[in-house]
């Protein structure tokens, strides 16, 4: 009787768990897969989730957020392989490594699945150039690192020291950034740029990073976070220490304490790629493509430094939870 | 159970014929799990029932079945090995490290990362067995450091491998001809037979059973507990690593972030397909079919529009599932006087 | 003083003594066991009988004193080196794995094989037949099938598999330690029938019991110890199960 119940409940349970959706998904609607290396857990993932989420509801079609827990690069490609089985209407990849995520693409491709690019676009030479000719939807990290040292250059002397802190080492385009801001920074202010690679999955622990890096790296005068998440704890270092106005900080992307930071004055800016964008707009760009026929456009959606200046009208978006 | 039990089992009575044979299998719990979740996931896609749909379940079960099947052997002997893991993205690392970064032939390259995952598994063994202290505290101690190595060798950073190798093709770079399977499936398929000959008709395999059942008990019937316990770790270890290694060769990428969440997975994957935490109890087949069941579940989520951040519930229900059918349909066949060949 | 003749001894202690420390456990005890005899250790707690075992089946070297075994004077370093020279202990915790089924405990350790190396396989066949035949002949008519796991056993059967597994592997001196505390009359009967059934194909048995009545009716020959000596060595037929509970409790000359 018991093991009877059981059953029933496993059963009730699978299909309970899996027919929501399905049901909401008339047939005929629309289905698209967006690829990514991390789920809700890290708050630039959730933005990016609930970009492509409200983006199916507003044009009515399946979009599905698809990710493994951050950042297991083998999981992501093998849930890429699922989504290509799935045979949707169109995928958005972010293309974290140009080995692993080249095969599932290509599967694709030859499927005649339209497949676009995300968050991090391509970076390596030897990628097939069928891949290398999809549009990409997110910031030009190419140009990204200059764009973040150009906004230090005011502050800083030179021959100074500045610290690129990366996040996460597996995801390629956060070397791109490091490499990027090096380079520039070398050519204008022959400044020594070192990358601090600060996995810590607390924040306590990423502090005792940073502050370990920077006591024995004193002459060091700017610290650059690659998220919301180190550029928080770089907030926090300053503050901890007393050192505004002697060590600058500069990032990428924003939070709500990102944006406390900056409306204060300890943060002097954030690159800001639209999270919440680069979801909702790689739908639409699938969405127009298997609508209408249009061919996907390169959309750059990191274009704005949030200052001190403009803060205030950034309020509403990371207010509403869509800042990222 | 006790000493004195005078219960009157009943002779196994004539027309219970295939429903006796179903509570005679062992893997039950994982059987009826999988039915219902390929029945399920059918129903609610088109797509389930697909060779593309098969080539990615079958790479998921590639990648919890290789290492689960590891696991599922030691944790018949009667222990643990939480560094399961850090190996996972260990020796694929020193593999690729040495051979790209290094200019070592490939298959040196690959064999002294195996040789350093024996080595690991043996230190594992050792520490276990002289200290005395339960190999859980142990392996998760030896999975923090080397975690911490695998960063440091690269600073966190992933070495990729662009062009064409044989033997990243049998690894698991190439398909069955033109199909979307990979050929990494016939290293879990012959891993699978390899062990479940083994454990079932070898006195090796006797000795794994006896190990974990109750180790002073074997140890009186003169069978070499401590060195089938380290054989255990080293072959747990050793299929860890060789899990890296085809992933490395299926995706051609090795990153020392991968598989964070692998040893709770291979363990789960040992308990539904009829394991025992308390040792001296596990199945290959069982294992083996729980790896797909939990590929099938990995797909199907996706397959069905599911966000696969649901994928973690769904293991914790799977595993309760499992285990309660596996103990239910064991009392109920004890019952109905089922033996099971052994 | 033993029933047992100088040339039908298989088993012999002379004059041995064990010390721990300045505790004298056992003193000057000399004892036989003949083949086909099952010889009772009866005595209070603390009167030596588990030492003695202990020093027959090599788990401690006696202080002083020799040992016999097959006619040969003998010292083993481990109860390994006892057992392969042909003393079985069974031991209370039996030595079975519970989750394993008959054929594979009856034959840990020991398995039978098939086929060249390295396709040496275990021959179940004719591990399931021996197991099942040596069960019989022990008395346990009642099982179906060698591949059911040990632990649906009663205690009794689990004792008589372990008799059953030792008098096969060619035992020739068989020490039971306690074989019945646990088990109720019927069980008891089982183990009994198992005892005579090993008795009858040869071997030595010695069995330490509490249950002095089970003792008086199944040993051919009883040996009451106390404070670490043999104080009383009598045949079966030569004397009650009374009189020997009198002779154990204190309450009767010798």
């Amino acid at each position: 009787m018991r093991l009877k119940g059981l059953l029933a409940a496993a059963a009730i349970a699978l299909v309970g768990a899996t027919t929501a959706p399905d049901v909401a998904s008339a047939q005929g609607k629309l289905k698209f897969y967006v690829n990514f290396i991390g789920g809700p857990e890290i708050q630039f993932f959730a933005v990016v989730k609930r970009g492509v989420e409200e983006a199916g509801k507003d044009l009515g079609v399946e979009a599905i957020y698809s990710a493994p827990k951050c950042c297991d690069i083998n999981l992501q490609a093998q849930l890429l392989k699922s989504d290509v089985a799935a045979n949707p209407n169109g995928i958005a990849v972010e293309f974290n490594d140009p080995k692993a995520l080249s095969k599932p693409i290509v599967d694709a491709l030859d499927a005649k699945i339209p497949v676009i690019l995300v968050n991090t676009q391509n970076f390596a030479d030897e990628t097939d150039p069928r891949i290398k000719a999809l549009a990409y939807v997110g910031q030009d990290e190419f140009h990204s690192g200059a764009k973040v040292g150009a906004g230090l250059l005011p502050s800083l002397k030179k021959g100074t020291r500045v610290v690129c802190q990366n996040p996460g080492p597996a995801q390629i385009v956060q070397t791109v950034r490091c490499d990027g801001l090096k380079k520039f920074l070398e050519e204008k202010l022959s400044a020594s740029v070192d990358t601090l690679v600060n996995t810590a999955s607390t924040p306590a622990q990423g502090l005792a990073v940073l502050d370990g890096y920077m006591r024995s790296h004193p002459d060091t005068t700017a610290i650059v976070s690659l998220n919301p998440e180190t550029g928080t704890i770089a907030c926090q270092w300053v503050e901890k220490n007393d050192k505004q106005g002697k060590v600058f900080l500069g990032g990428y992307d924003i939070s709500p304490a990102v944006l406390d930071c900056i409306k204060r004055g300890i943060t002097s800016f954030t690159l800001v790629q639209q999270a919440y964008a680069q979801g909702y707009l790689s739908v639409v760009n699938l969405y127009l493509k298997s609508k209408y026929g249009m061919t996907p456009s390169n959309i750059d959606t990191g274009t704005l430094l949030v200052t001190k200046e403009n803060a205030a009208e950034f309020q509403p978006v990371v207010d509403s939870g869509r800042g990222g | 159970m006790v000493a004195n039990s005078e219960e009157i089992r009943p002779v196994r009575g004539r027309g219970f014929g295939l429903l006796a044979w179903l509570f005679a299998v062992q893997e039950l719990g994982v059987l009826v799990a999988g039915v219902i979740i390929a029945a399920g996931f059918s129903y609610l896609s088109p797509q389930f029932f697909t060779e593309a749909s098969a080539g990615s379940i079958l790479a998921s079960a590639v990648q919890f079945g290789v290492v689960g099947l590891g696991v599922t052997v030691l944790m018949i002997a009667g222990e643990f090995d939480i560094s399961v893991a850090s190996v996972y993205s260990l020796c694929p690392l020193v593999m690729a490290s040495l051979w790209i970064n290094h200019g070592f032939h490939v298959i040196v390259a690959l064999g002294l990362a195996l040789l350093l995952a024996i080595a690991v598994g043996l230190a594992n063994g050792l520490a276990t067995l002289f200290l005395g202290i339960p190999s859980f505290i142990i392996t998760l101690a030896t999975a923090l450091f080397w975690a911490g190595v695998s960063l440091n060798l690269t600073g966190g950073y992933p070495i990729s491998f662009f062009g064409k190798s044989a033997v990243m093709n049998w690894l698991g770079a190439a398909d069955f001809g033109r199909s979307q399977i990979s050929v990494s499936v016939l290293w879990l398929v012959g891993i699978a037979i390899i062990l479940s000959v083994v454990l079932r008709m070898t006195a090796t395999g006797n000795w794994i059973f006896a190990s974990g059942g109750d180790g002073r008990a074997a140890r009186a019937m003169g069978v070499p507990v401590g060195g089938v316990k380290l054989a255990c770790f080293m072959l747990s270890s050793l299929l860890a690593a060789f899990t890296g290694i085809i992933q490395f060769g299926s995706f051609g990428s090795a990153t020392p972030t991968q598989g964070s969440d692998l040893a709770l997975t291979a363990i789960v994957v040992a308990v539904v397909g009829g394991g025992s935490l308390l040792g001296g109890r596990g199945s290959i087949i069982g294992a083996l079919l729980a790896s797909v069941v939990l590929g099938m579940a990995y797909t199907g989520l996706v397959l069905s529009g599911v966000s696969t951040t649901w994928f973690q519930s769904f293991v914790g229900f799977l595993l309760l599932f499992a285990v309660i059918i596996n103990l239910r349909m064991a009392s109920v066949g004890a019952r109905l006087g089922v033996i099971r060949k052994s | 003083m033993s029933a047992a003749s100088e040339a039908a001894r298989i088993f012999g202690l002379r004059d041995v003594t064990m010390n721990f420390g300045n505790v004298v456990a056992i003193q000057d005890v000399v004892f036989e066991v003949a083949p086909s005899e099952i010889v009772g250790l009866v005595g209070d707690n603390g009167a030596g009988k588990s030492t003695l075992v202990k020093i027959m089946n090599g788990f401690y070297s006696p202080s002083r004193g020799n040992m016999e075994f097959r006619g040969e004077r003998v010292s083993f370093a481990s109860p390994r080196d006892a057992r392969k020279a042909g003393i079985e202990t069974v031991y209370q915790d039996l030595a079975l794995i519970p989750a394993l089924s008959i054929w594979r405990n009856f034959f840990l350790g020991r398995e039978l094989k098939v086929g060249p190396w390295p396709l040496r396989f275990l021959d179940k066949k004719s591990m399931r037949q021996i197991t099942m035949e040596n069960l019989r002949e022990m008395g346990l008519t009642r099982l179906r099938s060698p591949d059911e796991p040990v632990d649906i056993l009663s205690g009794g059967e689990r004792q008589a598999l372990a008799i059953a597994r030792a008098r096969h592997f060619g035992g020739t001196l068989l020490l039971l330690d306690e074989p019945t505390s646990a088990l109720s009359v019927k069980e008891t009967e089982k183990v009994s029938e198992a005892v005579q059934t090993a008795r009858n194909s040869g071997l030595g048995v010695v069995i330490i019991d509490h249950n002095i009545s089970h003792v008086h009716r199944i040993c051919d020959r009883i040996v009451i110890m106390e404070g670490g000596r043999i104080i009383k060595s009598v045949r079966r037929d030569d004397v009650t199960a009374e009189r020997v509970a009198d002779i154990v409790a204190g309450r009767h000359a010798l």
